[in-house]
């Protein structure tokens, strides 16, 4: 059985190229890789990464566990975070952390986890994740948020709690992303607020050809 | 009469643009691309835009600026649109509002001849008696009351609301030359700096001012005059890269912790700055006399901004009345545009000329000191006016004249300082009222404490916008002698009963007397009794004049004149801008099935934020699936919670009300919850899925309630546990019916016979390679399977089963059939069937109590109801076939008088007849005793109380 996106309605209005990752059906682009890459260079685009693995640790022993994937994480001050290629470890609260990981690797990482230290919740399933990437997409969120995300404020590398058209999210902030993780059942009407503030602002919805996931650029 | 003029004695003419045209109440205007739809109807000799609210009198353009409500017009469909403010489109359709059948002759106008004769406030003391006649009166009055008329079905305008958010570290209310100055040296201090004016153009009155500028301590301005001097201040601001300019907004509100609100066009600006400086200015201020109100009486800042930003001469024959030198500035603007400037009326005795005053005289215009307007004369337009004292009286002189300008002091825009907080206090000695005291990160400049020189406003701008940069303190504005302006009496008191006060509502100082005659003596009361300053301008244009009219009236000193309280909005604000649009606001809530609910094409329910399948076909029908073969529904939206650990029974048996000591793994429980109150307010299930690992289902709208209280529990008392809210992780359907094991036989390699896989007990398998858990419970009465699985297979799972069901005539059913079937079982859903005030006793669930153990949530409580024991009931019901089914929610009676409710009530198509749940005294709740239902018609049916459910009250099938 495939896992699918909870924007798996959105994709059905959109000439969407599905494929396959991790046993995820997943959006490789919407119809056109060209004009989603011009877009994701001048304008904005909206990745869906639902498929990323994440993984929360909570109270307990959370920084020791973190340890256990990411060494360096336990000495994270809260909404701060550490990232490579293929994971970002998010430190929440000073007991609270959320390992984000290429999809299919949260199986590997489970294991890895001492659940008898610290709460382990694989939230694969449970969260959306809509990355905004291009140069426009602070206006996206300045028309999206009455938070102050100015880039002085909040840098990146920083993650913090926040509500986005009313949806409570973890917002991690890249050098060129925007991560917004979220309740999967609020995901479609994120998708549609963002898009709609988007107008205009020359946001395209795209795949994960245009924006592959990786947590490299942490700084 | 108004013209174009193209050239000017005093200063380079604009340059107006392309010439466009656009219709006014059907006629053609000719007009050019830099005119406001004000500017372009005077320059066509349209004196009249429209009609006053209560007396229909004629109304011309006045201030020019959109402060009042002269010049709300209907544009393109859209009502009440400030002509003022709104630069003139080619093609743009401009009608007058509220006028039958046309602005020129208003069938309304009668109102100001039967009005007047009616008794002060009429429509509160007449139409009462007899009693249906109000409702009639009522329904008129609000026919005529209202201005314009919202395109409600969207045939002609299309608008898009956007809503914005921006974080300056300082805001600057207001473009004129001290906003323009605060900007300023809030930038110097290398801050980020929004700039608002609620005009196209910033520079505010400093645009159409010829006073030179002197002494300024930005020298490269000194020598050159203020309309030269800001457009070189506004040039080199605008290089500023931190510099970020709205026009054409609105600040409408200033709420707690510098939160700014402002709209332009249909957008919203929530602005949170660090600091804002309010720099809002002042208007000419509003003098009270005879017809004041009539067309061709404008504000000397309205009049000037006609000559010098639209060229447009507003009258040929032109009196203007002043207390200071910008009225004799006014004057000579007016004669270099050609006007032919018949007598300036001064009300100071004495004092020594000021510039212009010089120049004026030096043309040979005729200077009256120590006078002022008494009357205008003529109806759509002015012909003649009376001067006298200024202690009213009789008039001295008349002179004919088609403009009367109006240039009697400032008034400051004291509202955004207010909002709410702080009401403005007079200050005698600038004659103004002032509010000084803001609250912290909150500054003020300019005008709005006293009007004043460019230089001093300029530095004073400064001043404050280094201060709002730093967030330090600044020294309180000052004001020099020469630059106080004398205030005149709010109401020249000249005799005859036109003496409009507030010109939105048509109030009159006749009519504000008499309300305090009648008692209503205390500025807030008589506002709401005579509803000054309650109209489309919000008292922007009145608030003083009301403030010191009422003070003098009830015998108070000018020091105790002060207005009604200000609060947002300052400006007119749509609904549509306030409320936006629903994605922003309205998130839905999707369950992982959602997609395969659309396929088959059902009727959603909204419950909450969740979108649920309400049914599929129709409910009916689908409860007759359930019965008789298979159905399966999505009620991934329950609550799922996880509970482990070396303490998760201890914790179980603190939460919960039932005993869990001897709770086997692999089993099922039924579970209530109450608060600390005893009250129920949950049930649902718990499973002992592995050792030590219990899994609780809660309903719908109390999943995040229950994790946040066990969290809570957790935090204040020391157990063991770890709980995970795997509401979202998980999705899950209940798969019920006769046909059930058979077919999940097929799909599983677990034994689901009754045997291996009682009722009430719970196992983990998998489907096509998922986990899986499946619950064999039985809301629906039936033999059921509650199966839970990981959510980002819902689509997939669902459709598989699906398939697999076709040889068992599988059908999806919704929430509403449900609702029948769990009805036709007798069970009850808390919150629908129960309320706040519900003993778990009373309600039927007193079973799933066990007091005798130790101390858990609610047990005092519940002793406590024990003891009392049941004074009303929640029982099952039964009609007779035929009977009409109640509504939810209607009475029970007993001997005509309320003796209950029913909760839930529905037509059971497997019993053919109304069933339900309803509360009812204990004495009537023996099984088979009758009771009375009152119906929403009136009418009433008998419902007879059932023992157990409806629907196999031995529960033999869903064991089976």
């Amino acid at each position: 059985m495939l896992k699918t996106s909870p924007l798996s309605g959105i994709y059905r209005n959109h000439s969407v190229k599905l494929t396959e990752v991790s046993g995820w059906q997943i959006a490789e682009n919407f119809g056109n890789q060209e004009r989603e890459s011009e877009h994701l260079k001048n304008d904005s685009v909206l990745i869906d990464w639902s498929h990323i693995g994440k993984i929360s640790l909570s109270g307990g022993d959370a920084p020791k566990a973190a340890e256990q994937v990411f060494k360096g994480t336990s000495k994270l001050e809260p909404l701060k975070t550490l990232a490579k290629q293929d994971m970002a470890v998010l430190c929440l609260t000073r007991n609270d952390y959320l390992i984000l990981c290429q999809p299919g690797m949260e199986t590997k990482l489970l294991e890895i986890i001492d659940p008898k230290i610290t709460t382990v919740t694989d939230q694969t399933g449970s969260q959306g994740c809509i990355v905004l990437g291009g140069p426009r997409r602070d206006e996206v969120l300045l028309r999206s948020t009455a938070v102050d995300l100015r880039r002085d404020k909040v840098v990146a590398g920083s993650v913090l709690q926040s509500s986005i058209h009313t949806v409570s999210m973890t917002l991690y902030r890249t050098k060129n992303l925007d991560i917004m993780l979220h309740p999967r059942n609020l995901s479609e009407s994120l998708y549609d607020a963002l898009m709609d503030v988007g107008i205009g602002l020359g946001l395209v919805p795209g795949g994960i050809a245009t924006v592959p996931v990786s947590f490299e650029e942490g700084k | 009469m108004a013209k174009r003029i193209t050239k000017h004695q005093n200063f380079e003419l604009p340059n107006l643009g392309e010439e466009i045209s656009f219709t006014f109440n059907g006629k053609r205007i000719k007009a050019f691309a830099g005119d406001s739809i004000t500017s372009a109807l005077i320059a066509s000799g349209s004196t009249l835009l429209s009609r006053s609210f209560k007396y229909h009198r004629p109304r011309g353009a006045y201030d020019v600026f959109g402060q009042g409500h002269e010049s709300l017009v209907m544009v393109n469909h859209e009502p009440n649109m400030l002509a003022d403010r709104i630069q003139v489109q080619n093609g743009m359709v401009v009608k007058s509002q509220n006028v039958w059948p046309s602005v020129e002759f208003d069938l309304g106008e009668v109102n100001d001849l039967i009005v007047p004769m009616l008794p002060n406030g009429f429509y509160y003391k007449m139409f009462h008696k007899p009693k249906w006649l109000w409702p009639i009166a009522e329904h008129q009055i609000r026919k005529v009351a209202g201005l314009g008329k919202i395109d409600v079905a969207g045939t002609h305008v299309h608008r898009r609301y956007e809503k914005h958010y921006r974080f300056p570290d300082v805001c600057v209310v207001g473009g004129g030359p001290s906003g323009l100055a605060a900007a300023k040296g809030a930038l110097d201090e290398g801050k980020q700096v929004l700039l608002i004016d609620d005009n196209p153009q910033l520079g505010g009155h400093s645009l159409h001012s010829i006073f030179p500028v002197n002494n300024c301590e930005n020298k490269s301005l000194n020598g050159i005059p203020e309309n030269q001097a800001v457009q070189k201040l506004i040039k080199e601001l605008a290089q500023n890269p931190n510099l970020e300019v709205m026009v054409n907004t609105s600040v409408f509100g200033l709420y707690e912790d510098n939160l700014v609100a402002a709209q332009s066009g249909p957008d919203l600006f929530k602005i949170r700055a660090e600091s804002v400086v309010l720099a809002p200015g002042a208007t000419d201020r509003h003098l009270v006399f005879e017809n004041n109100d009539r067309p061709g009486i404008l504000t000397a800042r309205g009049v000037e901004k006609l000559i010098m930003c639209h060229a447009v001469l507003p009258g040929e024959d032109t009196v203007v009345v002043t207390t200071h030198d910008g009225g004799f500035h006014t004057a000579l603007l007016l004669k270099g545009a050609g006007a032919n400037v018949v007598a300036v009326v001064d009300g100071r005795e004495s004092g020594s000329a000021g510039e212009f005053e010089e120049q004026v005289r030096n043309l040979a215009v005729p200077v009256y000191k120590g006078l002022t307007v008494h009357a205008a004369h003529g109806k759509k337009r002015i012909k003649r006016i009376d001067i006298g004292p200024i202690s009213g009286g009789d008039s001295h002189k008349s002179f004919d004249c088609d403009l009367l300008v109006m240039a009697v002091g400032f008034k400051p825009q004291v509202n955004l300082l207010s909002m709410g907080r702080k009401r403005p206090e007079w200050d005698s000695e600038r004659q103004i009222l002032r509010v000084t005291d803001l609250p912290s990160g909150m500054y003020s400049t300019g005008e709005v404490h006293g009007s004043a020189g460019f230089a001093r406003l300029f530095s004073e701008g400064i001043k404050t916008g280094k201060a709002a940069a730093k967030k330090k303190s600044v020294e309180s504005s000052k004001r020099s002698e020469d630059e106080l302006i004398m205030a005149l009496p709010a109401d020249i008191e000249s005799g005859g009963k036109n003496h409009f006060i507030c010109k939105c509502m048509d109030v009159t100082r006749f009519e504000a007397q008499a309300s305090i005659e009648e008692g209503y003596d205390q500025v807030e009361s008589l506002k709401r009794y005579s509803s000054m300053g309650m109209g489309p301008c919000q008292g922007k244009a009145c608030h003083e004049a009301v403030a010191r009219l009422a003070a003098k009236d009830t015998g108070l000193s000018s020091l105790d004149a002060v207005p009604t309280t200000m609060r947002p909005p300052f400006s007119g604000v749509s609904f549509g801008v306030l409320a936006g649009r629903a994605p922003h606001l309205s998130p839905i809530r999707r369950t992982p099935l959602h997609q395969c609910h659309i396929d088959l094409g059902v009727k959603f329910l909204d419950a909450g934020q969740w979108k649920r399948p309400d049914s599929y076909i129709d409910p009916q029908i689908e409860v007759g699936y359930v019965r008789n073969g298979l159905g399966m529904i999505d009620v991934s939206t329950l609550g799922k919670i996880e509970i482990s650990g070396p303490d998760a029974i201890d914790f179980l048996q603190f939460m919960l009300p039932g005993k869990y000591g001897k709770f086997e793994v692999g089993r099922t429980r039924y579970s209530i919850m109450v608060g600390e109150d005893g009250i129920l307010f949950e049930d649902g299930t718990i499973s002992h899925l592995e050792q030590g690992k219990y899994y609780l289902t809660t309903t719908t709208g109390n999943q995040d309630a229950i994790n946040s209280l066990f969290q809570w529990w957790l935090l204040v008392e020391d157990f063991d546990v770890q709980v995970k809210n795997l509401s979202l992780a998980n999705a899950a359907v209940n798969v019920t019916g006769a046909e059930s094991r058979e077919f999940l036989q097929k799909l599983v390699k677990i034994d689901l016979s009754n045997e291996a896989f009682p009722y009430m007990h719970c196992r983990q398998t998998s489907i096509s390679g998922v986990p899986v858990s499946f619950y064999r419970i039985g809301f629906t009465g039936e033999l059921g399977y509650e199966i839970h699985f990981p959510a980002e297979y819902g689509e997939s799972m669902w459709n598989h089963l699906m398939t697999e069901g076709e040889g068992f005539a599988l059908n999806p059913f919704g929430v509403e059939t449900q609702r029948i079937l769990r009805l036709e079982k007798g069970h009850l859903i808390p919150g629908t069937d129960s309320d706040a005030l519900s003993s778990p006793y009373e309600t039927g669930v007193g079973f799933a109590i066990k007091d005798d153990k130790a101390d858990f949530v609610g047990k005092a409580f519940l002793q406590d109801f024990k003891k009392r024991g049941i004074e009303n009931k929640l029982v099952p019901y039964q009609l007779e076939p035929d009977d009409p089914i109640p509504d939810d929610g209607v009475a029970v009676l007993e001997k005509g008088k309320i003796a209950g409710r029913v909760t839930s009530s529905r037509l059971s198509p497997t019993l053919k007849r109304g069933i339900g749940l309803a509360w009812i005294r204990n004495e009537m709740a023996e099984t088979g005793n009758n009771f009375t239902i009152r119906l929403a018609n009136g009418s009433d049916v008998v419902a007879t109380v059932l023992d157990h459910s409806a629907y196999d009250p031995e529960g033999l099938r869903l064991k089976s």
